[in-house]
């Protein structure tokens, strides 16, 4: 007992002066570089250039500081790119994360590093076979673009998950760099989509998206796959997923349609669906395809991801609009809790669905109440759901809310509610006639940007029904004795003045009571005045007799002795007159133009089509009116004029049968059948490989337990549909298990000679890879035929074999041909 | 789709921190400038017909992502909460200036593991702590394995070798937890569930006639006496709060070696959760077998099970009101708050109580007089009546005092100007131990636990926390 506590004693003292020395050693590197926050080119790169691996780290630290800055560091380039292989797994990712960043302005000096990358590709360490995918896919140095497509080859058939998600990311890179490779990468893509990992699934679609969106074709096979494992992919994925199995059942799956019949299979609860089933005799039948997408996605409204709900939503919303989709509300209200840059990304959501369907979110109308905390734009975004939402059982309660807000101190609430209201007054005359006895009583407020508001919204809902509200004009001049601001004074006589055909006995009257007032009036009520005027005559002309009119413009013209004029005409020179001599240039000269204008018979059409004009109804529609074409969770929906070219495709109206989304459980029908041939891969070397592959996958298949197997079968599967060639199906795995045999007991010595001839000749390897591929593609024939091809293969076989037990099963990837390094080698030391 | 960098600013807009994804993304500078041209408010701003700014400020600090105009509004929004979570997990909140400066490395690696061609990628802190060393842990070295150890293929023709390498690796995904870390190991293993809700209530001004009703209950209206207290008794007739929705949060803080499964049942009363949202770990087919259990495989360290909201809840342990036209001139108001009698709760803390009023019209506050607490004028418009510390239960208080009206405003039609009174009132306050909405632990167990010695009793707390955010009352 006690010798055991002594040694354990002894463990914790070594392993204390241990974790001392460590910190010393760091404190002295960090404190001697870049203290007073400048670093020293010649520090840092001695810092780079050390043996000791913490120093390294510390000059890469020290790196990523001045890049994060925004610092140009490329010239640190060569002491960096010297790093790429080192030991320590945190100096390495900083090294990688400087080549993905200035790789593309130094690419000479990036290909340096390339062979270290690639070499890292064969690591038995999946993360670190991961990390090497992306970094080579993501050094934009087009040159690279075979080795890249070779590195992808390789990892889209690796066996850990984390590699084949990062091979899938690769592609979209990969295309990137080089658009020409487009038809290779979509049969990698292919196999990726067909992965049985959630976690490459969510991955491969995102990439999908990015290089080939119209290839929905691809996705009949995985459909019910995907359908079966939404819940399990990642959140981002998800996202992805979700709108991409929305725009595949638009193109091939038969829309949902109403059918009179007692069916009852619809994914909605039971309650639901009894309630349902009450309501209408008719029910919505669906394919049974876009029900299991629907069963599917309905648990992804309880995500925690906010981006998530709302591709739900969004699928719904374009896939089943018909159908009750009440369960929606719930979902969007609760992420009202969200930071206020999410509300407001979900209230403009909620607004267009409410458009769309205004029982959505009737039940939640407690959720759009307005707090002091919301921010201007919330508080807008909310009165705008409460109008939407807001039925005629709900509308009194609405109505005092919004008027609540109205009251408020806030310019911009005042003005959004008293709006709001006015879009309130369309659900029914009865509330109509509500609003407008409130907004009346508003017009004595002292608030101006109520009374203005007010106004509007009484004009508008005046002039829906003008004949009804003879009353309300008679009203607005009664107030017009005690309105106080001169904005609200101005539209009262805009508004008289637009009436005065209806209420005829009400503007002149309004009329005389302003000239008694004019000079005390402001300039634009005194405008409203003038034209006030200028309309009343105009229709009093009109209903002249000629000869009167004749008679005056004689009187006018002679003047002698005139008859006691109608007080029309006098009211009118004297408001005329009047605005002649005001000090403002506008009053005048619109007062001249109206004189002359209806002076003479001659100009009274000119005049009747200026002062009578039926002015067009003013529109209020929803402020997030018109964003309806927008999808659902898109940016376009939120932020006006972007160039978001999304949208979903129609419904097709010929879709093929279902059977086509048939999962493949055998060799039948490969995945890719309809891909150009194109797609086999061309490179001898990758074809090796994966060969070998398969063959551990056969050797799997013995030992592993169950679960695994099954998915390993069909992993083996998708693997020989790949090559599509009856000699692989049945490669004769005898020969191979002996291969490895004598393999194993080679490849250490070999790996050991290989690695070193690499490390020293890095440079070369790389130009013979990108020759060699280049030189294959030359001699290769676009027209290449299956003959050629196949035979082609069938020596590759045999020379595989062959050399199998030469350069071992080589898990790297390194199947360097001997005598073509050579070459290369030698033409090399010629240059 | 992808988003084009990141970068972190402080508040005033100066750079800390640039990350950029895409080749040529815009600059600090040029968001900047977007920024100072759109109004504060706006969340998402239009740099270009096809490029927009995502930003969203945290603990002094501006996230900026700028994105290509087809991304979905809420993947940068929700990716910057990711990212902010993260940072938290890594540096402690609350964030600073210091904190991004001394870090860099760590958030340039971060973020390389975060975003993949310009879409989020690996986002779970938990995986992330396998994926970039934690800030203070000693560099991971390379496993350096004897030569031939190295070869997979060796490693997987033989059985019992292959299926222990599937399950010792640490990079692996595993299947069913990808947002557990590896290898675990606690020296306490410690369990924590807590759950808070935040209360958003609005009461709408007493009608008339429930006014009338209080006036007759507590007798005629104290003699105008300016000097004496009116110490309230809780009114009788209150109005029924329009509003009252709690948004609630089970957080779990798990601490415990291995990867231990974990049931905790929940009691909502016959409450109604609207739309609840889970954490990826939870399973879902239990909860819909019995709603009201969470089981699940927790990730280390904290995280938030379950989201839900309920409305229609109580209106929470502190009530208030406000009366205006009081006093010989009738131009005082009072505001009266007071603790309901608890159940097993002792205090509240940070009660604070905003008396609103028009900013414009009032000048002044005079002849304040508070029974206890502090009130001052914070800003313009509003006085903050402050409680500092603990305030018992069972417990009130009251503010009078008279609002003067700048005298330069314009009249009213008769010549006078109109009094002014507090618009509303708004209380917060933090309360441990209830919740409102009644919610409860029935029970939490450690249903399994591999790699959790049997003989380890985890130490298991709960705890309740409801915060009074937007208690509005209105005058």
């Amino acid at each position: 007992m006690a010798e055991s506590l002594s040694k354990i004693t002894a463990i914790f003292e070594t392993a204390k002066e241990l974790t001392m020395e460590a910190a010393a050693s760091a404190r002295t590197a960090t404190a001697s570089l870049g203290e007073d926050g400048v670093f020293r080119q010649r520090d840092v790169q001695r810092y780079l250039n050390s043996r000791h691996e913490k120093e390294k780290l510390v000059g890469m630290k020290a790196i990523a500081t001045m890049m994060s800055k925004g610092q140009d560091v490329t010239e640190y380039f060569p002491d960096v790119v010297k790093n790429s292989a080192a030991q320590t797994l945190e100096v390495r990712k900083l090294v990688y994360i400087y080549l993905l960043r200035y790789g593309q302005q130094e690419s000479d000096l990036a290909l340096l590093s390339i062979n270290a990358i690639q070499k890292s590709l064969g690591d038995q360490n999946p993360q670190i076979r991961a990390m090497a995918i992306k970094v080579l896919s993501g050094i934009k140095v087009p040159s690279i673009a075979p080795v890249i497509l070779l590195g992808i080859r390789k990892s889209i058939v690796d066996m850990s998950a984390i590699v084949r998600r990062a091979a899938a990311v690769a592609i979209g890179k990969c295309f990137e760099l080089d658009k020409s490779n487009l038809e290779t990468l979509v049969g990698y893509l292919a196999t990726l989509l067909a992965d049985k990992s959630f976690y490459v699934v969510g991955s491969a679609v995102q990439t999908f998206v990015n290089i080939c969106p119209d290839r929905l074709d691809m996705l009949h096979t995985n459909y019910r796959r995907y359908c079966n494992m939404l819940a399990d992919i990642e959140e981002w994925g998800q996202v992805c997923v979700l709108d991409m199995l929305t725009r595949y059942v638009r193109v091939y799956v038969p829309k949902g349609s109403m059918v009179k019949k007692q069916k009852d299979e619809f994914y909605s609860d039971d309650e639901e669906s009894a309630k349902e089933a009450e309501e209408q005799q008719e029910d919505f039948v669906i394919d049974p395809d876009l029900e299991m997408l629907l069963a599917a996605a309905k648990p992804l409204l309880q995500s925690r991801n906010s981006a998530v709900v709302l591709a739900t939503v969004n699928l719904f919303n374009a896939l089943v609009p018909e159908a009750d989709l009440s369960f929606l509300g719930p979902p969007l209200v609760r992420l009202l809790s969200r930071p206020s840059e999410i509300q407001y990304v979900v209230l403009s959501n909620i607004a267009v669905l409410a458009i769309q369907n205004n029982e959505l979110f009737a039940p939640y109308l407690k959720y759009f109440y307005v707090f002091p905390s919301d921010t201007p734009e919330i508080a807008k975004l909310k009165i705008e759901g409460l109008t939407l939402s807001c039925s005629e059982s709900t509308v009194s309660e609405v109505l005092s809310e919004l008027q609540y807000y109205a009251t408020s101190v806030d310019k911009l609430l005042v003005a959004e509610a008293v709006r709001a209201i006015g879009r309130c007054a369309q659900i029914s005359n009865e509330i109509a006639r509500r609003c407008l006895r409130w907004l009346l009583k508003q017009i004595h407020s002292t608030d101006h940007t109520l009374v203005g508001e007010s106004l509007t919204v009484i004009r508008y809902i005046i002039q829906l029904s003008p004949k009804d509200h003879i009353k309300t004009v008679a009203k607005l001049a009664v107030a017009l004795d005690s309105a106080t601001v001169s904005l609200a004074r101005a539209s009262i006589i805009w508004l008289v003045g637009e009436f005065a055909g209806i209420a005829r006995y009400i503007a002149p009257d309004v009329l005389r009571k302003c000239a008694k007032n004019f000079a005390d009036e402001d300039k634009n009520t005194k405008l409203q005045i003038v034209l006030l005027a200028a309309k009343l005559y105009s229709y009093y002309i009109e209903e002249k007799p000629v000869q009167e009119d004749q008679e005056q413009e004689d009187q006018q013209l002679e003047p002698t002795i005139r008859p006691p004029a109608d007080p029309m005409d006098l009211l009118f020179d004297y408001i005329m007159l009047l605005a002649r001599y005001d000090t403002s240039y506008d009053l005048r000269d619109r007062a001249r133009l109206y004189k002359s204008v209806l002076s003479s018979q001659s100009s009274a059409p000119i005049a009747k089509l200026l002062l009578q004009a039926p002015k067009p109804s003013p529109h209020a529609p929803s402020p997030s009116q018109g964003k309806e074409k927008f999808l659902i969770g898109s940016s376009g929906l939120v932020c006006a004029h972007i160039s978001d070219a999304r949208s979903l495709p129609p419904w097709s109206s010929d879709t093929p049968d279902a059977s086509i989304r048939d999962e493949i459980k055998s060799e039948e029908t490969p995945v890719f059948a309809s891909l150009p041939k194109k797609v086999k891969p061309k490179a001898k070397k990758g074809k090796k490989e994966i060969k070998k592959k398969k063959v551990v996958v056969e050797k799997l298949k013995q030992v592993k337990p169950k679960s695994v197997k099954k998915a390993e079968e069909d992993y083996h599967t998708t693997l020989d549909e790949f090559f599509g060639e009856p000699a692989a199906t049945s490669a004769p795995v005898m020969v191979v298990e002996e291969e490895e045999d004598s393999e194993q007991q080679e490849e250490e010595e070999e790996e050991d000679s290989e690695q070193e001839e690499e490390d020293s000749e890095s440079e070369v390897e790389i130009i013979v890879e990108v020759s060699d591929d280049s030189e294959e593609e030359d001699g290769e024939d676009d027209s290449e035929d299956e003959i050629s091809e196949e035979d082609d293969e069938n020596e590759e076989g045999g020379g595989g074999e062959e050399e199998g037990s030469e350069s071992g099963s080589d898990d790297q990837g390194e199947t360097e041909d001997e005598s073509d390094d050579a070459a290369a080698r030698g033409l090399l030391s010629g240059q | 789709m992808s988003i084009l960098a990141v970068y972190i600013t402080d508040i005033n807009g100066q750079q800390l921190f640039e990350y950029p994804v895409s080749d040529s993304p815009p600059t600090n500078k040029i968001l900047q400038v977007a920024l100072r041209d759109a109004s504060p408010e706006d969340v998402i701003l239009r740099l270009s017909s096809d490029e927009l700014l995502f930003h969203r400020k945290q603990d002094a600090l501006d996230f900026l992502i700028p994105c290509t105009a087809a991304m979905p509004a809420l993947v940068p929004l929700e990716f910057i909460s990711h990212l902010i979570k993260v940072l938290h997990d890594y540096f402690q909140p609350p964030l600073s200036r210091q904190k991004i400066e001394k870090n860099y490395s760590t958030i340039m690696m971060l973020l390389n593991e975060m975003i993949e061609d310009g879409y989020p990628f690996v986002t779970e802190e938990n995986a992330l702590r396998d994926l970039v060393p934690f800030a203070g842990g000693l560099s991971k070295f390379l496993p350096t394995l004897p030569k031939g150890a190295a070869n997979s293929l060796k490693s997987l023709t033989s059985s019992s070798s292959s299926s222990k390498s599937f399950s010792s690796d640490s990079s692996l995904p595993r299947s069913n937890v990808p947002w557990r870390r590896s290898n675990v190991k606690h020296n306490n293993n410690e369990l924590y569930v807590d759950i808070q809700e935040t209360l958003s209530v609005i009461i709408p001004a007493l009608s008339p006639t429930q006014q009338l009703l209080n006036s007759i209950n507590s007798g005629p209206n104290p003699a105008p006496s300016a000097s004496a207290f009116y110490t309230p008794a809780v009114p009788q007739v209150l109005a029924e709060p329009i509003v009252a929705i709690a948004h609630g949060s089970v957080l779990a803080t798990t601490k415990l070696s291995g990867v231990p499964d974990i049931q905790l049942i929940l009691s909502f009363g016959n409450r109604l959760l609207e739309g609840p949202a889970f954490h990826p770990c939870v399973r879902l087919a239990r909860w819909r077998e019995r709603p009201g259990t969470l089981s699940f495989i927790p990730p280390d360290g904290k995280c938030c099970l379950l989201q839900y909201t309920i409305s229609g809840v109580e209106s929470g342990p502190i009530g208030g009101d406000l009366k205006t036209g009081l006093g010989p001139m009738k131009d005082e108001f009072e505001v009266r708050v007071w603790s309901r009698v608890p159940r097993n709760v002792k205090f509240v803390e940070n009660l604070r109580v905003e008396v609103v009023f028009d900013g414009e019209r009032v000048q002044n506050v005079k002849g304040t007089r508070a029974s206890s607490g502090e009130f001052n004028i914070e800003k313009k418009g509003v006085g903050v009546w402050r409680f500092p510390g603990k305030t018992p239960m069972g417990w009130n208080a009251s503010l009078r005092g008279t609002m003067v009206v700048n005298e330069d405003l314009e009249a009213g039609p008769d010549g006078t100007v109109a009094q002014e009174f507090p618009k509303y009132i708004r209380i917060s306050y933090d309360c441990q131990g209830m919740l409102v909405s009644g919610a409860k632990v029935e029970s939490l167990r450690i249903v399994s636990g591999k790699g959790l010695d049997d003989r380890a009793k985890p130490y298991k707390g709960v705890k309740y926390l409801t915060q009074g955010k937007d208690i509005v009352i209105r005058g």
